[in-house]
């Protein structure tokens, strides 16, 4: 029987950063969850790893924050994770908040007794040790993606690959955000059937105009900008027009 | 007593399933793939004001129904329970009968 491959001979071996910059360019926007999770699965055993997560954050409105996971590991993870509220307390989740670069998940500190048992939750489920790939977000806006990759093995992700891992599988991880995103705003559109004029009007809100402005480009009255706000509003399920466009732009439709 | 009702949507993926609690804090989607059962799972969670998502893909009902068992649904909401678990476990069938079908042919 064959001895598994070391990750420092998987990353010296350059087929390794060819097939996933490959998978990389399979993520497209008319995939479903399911052949992204299949992606993820792949990557995962590329890398040898046993454990991969993809984890999304956008903040909705005012009452509610997403975290969206498409996995490549046991799901029974999530279920621990959503049953114990691991989301408020996520230090993975919170380097990812503040950082662009890839890092190992020990070196990421667990201050408090909740973050320590999020990560004690995850060694359980293959990712004793890990790599933490963040995906960059325009600023001003919440939304952040990230990938984990884990092993069962404590050192197998290490000082000496981290470099090797993180080049390889940016690209993806860039790839699977925008995926993310494409996949929401595709959702939000279908569910709100937000026309092309109530686009413009959003954006023009993101600008900071007033209704005044608006309604001088547009040649109708304050009182009209006004009442098309409030029907947007209620399309979208919001109570203000600055909460309207700033879940566009977290949903990247404008 | 909290109920379920289905709503297969128009804009859903052909042969897709989507299960949901009558208050709509806990919905799934289940659809079949070449490579198993793709079930999504959103819950709407009070701390914290939180909705989280999961997507996983299920090769064999062993691991789809440990899941199924391991889900807090199954006191909450045990008629979603419930529908999900005959109707994840069907779906999962066939596609393990279609796999098994396929082998048997390549065999050949």
């Amino acid at each position: 029987m064959n001895e598994p491959r070391t990750l420092t001979a998987i990353t010296k071996d350059g087929e390794f950063f060819r097939r996933i910059a490959d998978l990389a360019m399979r993520v497209t926007s008319e995939l479903d969850s399911g052949e992204v999770s299949a992606v993820l699965a792949e990557a995962c055993d590329l890398c040898g790893a046993d454990a991969a997560a993809f984890a999304s954050f956008v903040k909705d409105d005012e009452a509610y924050e997403s975290y969206r996971f498409i996995l490549a590991c046991d799901p029974t993870w999530c279920l621990e994770y959503e049953s114990n509220a691991c989301y408020m307390h996520d230090p993975w989740l919170e380097y990812t908040r503040h950082h662009s670069e890839a890092t190992l998940a020990k070196r990421i500190p667990a201050r408090t007794a909740q973050q320590i048992e999020v990560v004690a939750l995850a060694r359980r489920f293959g990712f004793a040790s890990a790599i933490v790939v963040p995906a960059q977000s325009p600023q001003g806006l919440t939304r952040l993606g990230a990938l984990c990759l884990g092993s069962a093995q404590p050192e197998y992700f290490d000082e000496q690959t981290l470099a090797a891992v993180s080049v390889a599988v940016t690209g993806l991880v860039l790839r699977l955000h925008a995926w993310q995103i494409a996949t929401l705003r595709d959702e939000l559109l279908t569910r709100t059937r937000l026309s092309d004029d109530d686009l413009a009007l959003l954006a023009q809100q993101r600008e900071g105009r007033s209704s005044k402005e608006i309604a001088s480009m547009t040649n109708t009255t304050s009182q009209g900008v006004d009442s098309r706000w409030q029907r947007l509003n209620a399309k979208l399920g919001v109570s203000s027009r600055t909460t309207a466009a700033q879940l566009a732009a977290e949903y990247g439709l404008i | 007593m909290k109920t379920s009702r289905n709503r297969a949507k128009r804009s859903e993926p052909e042969g897709s399933i989507v299960v949901k609690s009558d208050d709509g804090a806990v919905s799934y989607r289940l659809q079949p793939t070449r490579l198993g059962l793709c079930v999504q799972r959103e819950r709407k969670q009070a701390r914290g004001h939180a909705r989280l998502v999961h997507t996983a893909v299920f090769r064999d009902s062993a691991c789809f129904l440990r899941w199924c068992e391991a889900d807090s649904v199954r006191f909450d909401y045990p008629i979603v329970f419930s529908d999900i678990r005959r109707k994840g476990g069907a779906l999962l069938e066939s596609h393990e009968r279609a796999a098994h079908a396929d082998r048997d042919h390549e065999g050949r």
